[in-house]
């Protein structure tokens, strides 16, 4: 069941890496990019999940907060020009 | 079961947002995508993760993505053969190479016990968020920097660009009864942030989708532009202002002292949200 969730972030990430490389416009780049983002936080989540210990571990799940606004606001302010 | 489905239409939905060729569409089922994470990260326990993913990630960054498309044509021409065989090879082996790591995952402690035992110490009862401010702040200065930075660099673009909205005025009602709520629920999930689900970056992306609103009614904040940049750059000054003031008493950078820890946390995290909100407000909007 757990090697699910690694699954589906290993086909997110490969598959949005296609798609960031052939991708012509920017826009599309930038959708590609949070894709691939959201891919490897699946990955980190299911990380954090993967425990014996009844509460999941926090240490890897904090980086996610942060790093939807900075994907979004880097990506955009790279495009936005 | 549940999760099976959710994942499959995550899947389906990054497909479908990524294959289409029309932009507006790619958006709408990029709002469909972050949604369907959101509710895969709850099913995962990150409900910390989810309160973010689904107002920003599926709400404002969509915003920015609905902004972008209007200016830019989509432009029909496919890329390049070569290109387009070599980014195919390099994703499969990717793929290839990641899918190993499954011969070797187990279940296993690594620190979260250590947060756990230590979690008396940090001043908070949440272990998110005392990793966020307390064991780990190193990181989360830096990413407060980079955010900051990241809106500078848009201010200094965009005011050659439209102000995009929709002049609605069922928009405009909306953030005119709403806002006042909406500011004063972001500042309640911040100060919830301390004891359960909630924390400083999912009140300031609430506040910023409060402020989304006003922005995309054609209205502006009753706020002259310096103190909205003030109010913008204050996170990362209380930030910076408590780990230097600290070292020079001589706790070290960024070390609490034990019976002032709580309050610096509240502190910097109603700074953090406050600039989050407004941060993101300026992203959407362009300019001050």
């Amino acid at each position: 069941m757990k090697e699910l969730y690694y699954l589906l972030s290993f086909l997110l990430i490969s598959m949005s890496t296609y798609h960031f490389i052939t991708a012509i416009n920017l826009v599309k780049r930038l959708i590609a990019v949070n894709i691939l983002g959201s891919g490897v936080f699946l990955f980190f989540v299911a990380t954090a999940k993967n425990t014996p210990s009844e509460n999941p571990d926090p240490v890897p799940q904090l980086k996610k907060a942060i790093e939807i606004i900075k994907t979004g606001l880097k990506g955009y302010a790279h495009t936005g020009g | 079961m549940l999760d099976i489905i959710i994942g499959l239409l995550m899947l389906l939905s990054a497909f479908a947002s990524l294959q289409n060729k029309d932009l507006l569409k790619s958006g709408v089922f990029f709002v469909v995508f972050g949604f369907m994470s959101g509710l895969l990260w709850i099913r995962l326990s990150a409900p910390d993760i989810a309160m973010v993913e689904i107002i920003l990630g599926s709400a404002i960054t969509s915003i920015l993505i609905f902004k972008l498309s209007k200016g830019v044509r989509d432009i029909a021409i496919k890329p390049k053969l070569w290109r387009r065989l070599w980014a195919g090879a390099g994703s499969l082996v990717l793929f290839v190479f990641l899918t190993f790591y499954l011969f070797t995952v187990r279940e296993e402690e690594r620190v979260g016990g250590l947060v756990f035992e230590k979690l008396s110490l940090s001043g908070v009862e949440s272990p998110v968020t005392a990793v966020l401010l307390n064991f780990r702040g190193y990181d989360t200065l830096l990413e407060v920097g980079v955010i900051t930075l990241a809106v500078i660099g848009i201010l200094a673009l965009e005011p050659k660009r439209k102000i995009y909205e929709w002049n609605d005025i069922v928009v405009w009602r909306f953030s005119k009864i709403f806002l006042p709520i909406i500011a004063l629920f972001s500042l309640y999930i911040t100060y919830l942030g301390a004891f359960s689900v909630g924390g400083a970056f999912q009140g300031g992306s609430l506040l910023a989708g409060g402020l989304a609103f006003l922005s995309l009614s054609g209205q502006k904040l009753p706020i002259r532009e310096n103190p909205t940049l003030f109010l913008a750059m204050l996170s990362l000054a209380v930030f910076v202002a408590f780990a230097f003031v600290y070292a020079l008493v001589g706790h070290g950078f960024l070390t609490y002292p034990l019976e002032l820890s709580t309050l610096s946390i509240m502190l910097i995290e109603i700074s953090i949200c406050i600039s989050t909100g407004l941060l993101l407000y300026i992203a959407i909007r362009g300019r001050l």
